[in-house]
């Protein structure tokens, strides 16, 4: 069962998310900000249970979305756990930035939950055919 | 102190010390019933959203506490939803009646209140909407305004264009930006009627018209840009150009930056650097080399971002810049060093 790490500090998006992502099959954990976020995905990887993706929202507090994946992609154990970045800056300059920092895909707030999903199963395909 | 007064003393504090902890054990209790009642809710809304509907029934039957859970839920999740998923939480707040309550709010004495209902009004996009905003975006006070504005932005309704760009005069105007942030969320925006604001004797209209026009990346107005960037009286405004022909990226708008970019007000010669570092090509990056040299410490650090924009042909003028012994070089060196924090990784 692949796992899915949801950080975001707005708990109803978080719960939403891990639900769809729990009825989908996957196993989910979750983090309330981007502290706690990073925390968890590297405490978890050196456990050996490396989540298999990582959603990820962009403005929380302590760490943003951008410096947590800049700080996942800078460590060798957690650098190649996928990122999909869940953002209301949506614009050209932002979404390059996103890019910059190692994210694999965005999703553009106001979203859907089925597309999210969607997004979450076509980035995980994309890195086991890479693999 | 007397044996009596100590007793009295003693039981008075017990007395407070049980009041406390009742106190405390009611509130865990009330906290532990909205737990609870989270818990309850979260499944029927999510069901809702996978299948686009709810029964009117479960909703009826659910308790006070759950009821408000469930529209806290739903108020929560309604602005980061879209399309299908918002319409259900729209429906499910309607059917619990707050749609109305937010109409009724419209009219509370409290301003943030007034705010609260035009957030919610937007979001939940009634028919009513657009014209229960236009009423807001006359008020007052700024916060329900701004509230106002940017729902009209959410909504994205074509009709609020012409009010919203009205909004920016009067007595009580708008700030530039917040109309602007509006107008770009307008789905299918009249750009030809947007066009018109060009040729408006308001300083406010033409600045955010120019301004949209370069975020809708509007190529077709870019001549009318370019003669307000050369004549309009106002600098916000041709600063404001400078930035729309930068966003627009396109080689025709060159020449006239150029002329731009050495004379003239400060505000119109930073937006004409950052936009030759949007634009780009050999032609731009040779001006920005040149301006990188010049006399001004704030403009040579401006073209140094500009030409770090431009990504590796940038970055070979920056380097032989930053190695040569000239007045751009330190600017050059700083745009490189900060720029290299900002690549990405290599796994």
């Amino acid at each position: 069962m692949k796992t899915v790490l949801v950080v975001d500090d707005d708990a109803n998006i978080r719960e939403l998310i891990t639900w769809k992502l729990t009825q989908a099959g996957f196993e989910t954990l979750a983090a309330p900000d981007g502290q706690a976020g990073l925390s968890a995905a590297t405490t978890a990887t050196s456990e050996g249970r490396a989540p298999d993706l990582i959603v990820l929202d962009w403005m929380m507090p302590k760490m943003t979305g951008i410096e947590v994946a800049r700080a996942l992609r800078e460590n060798p154990a957690t650098s190649r756990i996928p990122v999909i970045l869940l953002t209301s800056n949506a614009e050209e300059g932002d979404v390059e930035q996103g890019f910059a920092a190692g994210v694999d895909d965005y999703i553009a707030k106001p979203f859907s939950p089925r597309e999210m999903l969607a997004r979450v199963q076509a980035v995980l395909a994309r890195c086991e055919a890479r693999t | 102190m007397t044996g009596g007064q100590v007793v009295a003393t003693v039981a008075a504090g017990a007395a407070l010390l049980a009041v406390v902890i009742v106190c405390l054990l009611a509130r865990r209790r009330a906290q532990q019933e909205v737990a609870r009642a989270e818990e309850h809710v979260r499944p029927i809304i999510y069901h809702a959203l996978d299948e686009g509907r709810f029964d009117p029934r479960t909703i009826d039957a659910l308790t006070p506490v759950q009821q408000r859970c469930l529209e806290g839920q739903a108020r929560g999740l309604l602005h980061s939803l879209s399309g299908r998923d918002r319409e259900t939480l729209a429906r499910l707040l309607d059917h619990r009646g707050a749609v109305e309550a937010a109409r009724q709010q419209m009219r509370s004495a409290r301003a943030e209140h007034r705010a609260e209902a035009g957030n919610l009004l937007a979001d939940a996009g009634s028919p009513a909407a657009v014209r229960d905003l236009l009423k807001l975006l006359d008020d007052p006070e700024p916060q329900v305004r701004w509230a106002a504005a940017r729902g009209l932005g959410r909504l994205g309704h074509p009709s609020a264009l012409s009010p919203l760009l009205a909004s920016l005069e009067g007595a009580r105007p708008m700030p530039f930006d917040v109309v602007a942030d509006a107008v770009f969320q307008i789905r299918d925006c009249p750009v030809s009627l947007l066009r018109q604001g060009l040729k408006s004797r308001s300083m406010p209209t033409r600045a955010v018209t120019v301004e949209l026009l370069g975020r809708f990346q509007a190529l077709g107005a870019a001549e009318d840009v370019i003669d307000l960037l050369h004549h309009d009286p106002s600098v916000e405004v041709r600063a404001r150009a400078a930035r729309s022909l930068g966003r627009m990226g396109s080689p025709r708008a060159l020449p006239p930056l150029l002329v731009c970019l050495n004379d003239g007000p400060v505000a119109v010669r930073a937006m004409t650097i950052w936009a030759l570092g949007e634009i780009g090509g050999p032609e731009a990056r040779s001006a920005l080399r040149s301006t990188l040299l010049g006399p001004s410490h704030h403009v040579r650090w401006l073209a140094a971002e500009a030409l770090a924009a431009l990504g590796p042909a940038g970055f070979d003028v920056l380097t032989e810049v930053a190695a040569s012994e000239t007045t751009g070089s330190a600017a050059a060196a700083r745009a490189l060093s900060e720029r290299k924090c900002l690549e990405p990784t290599q796994a």
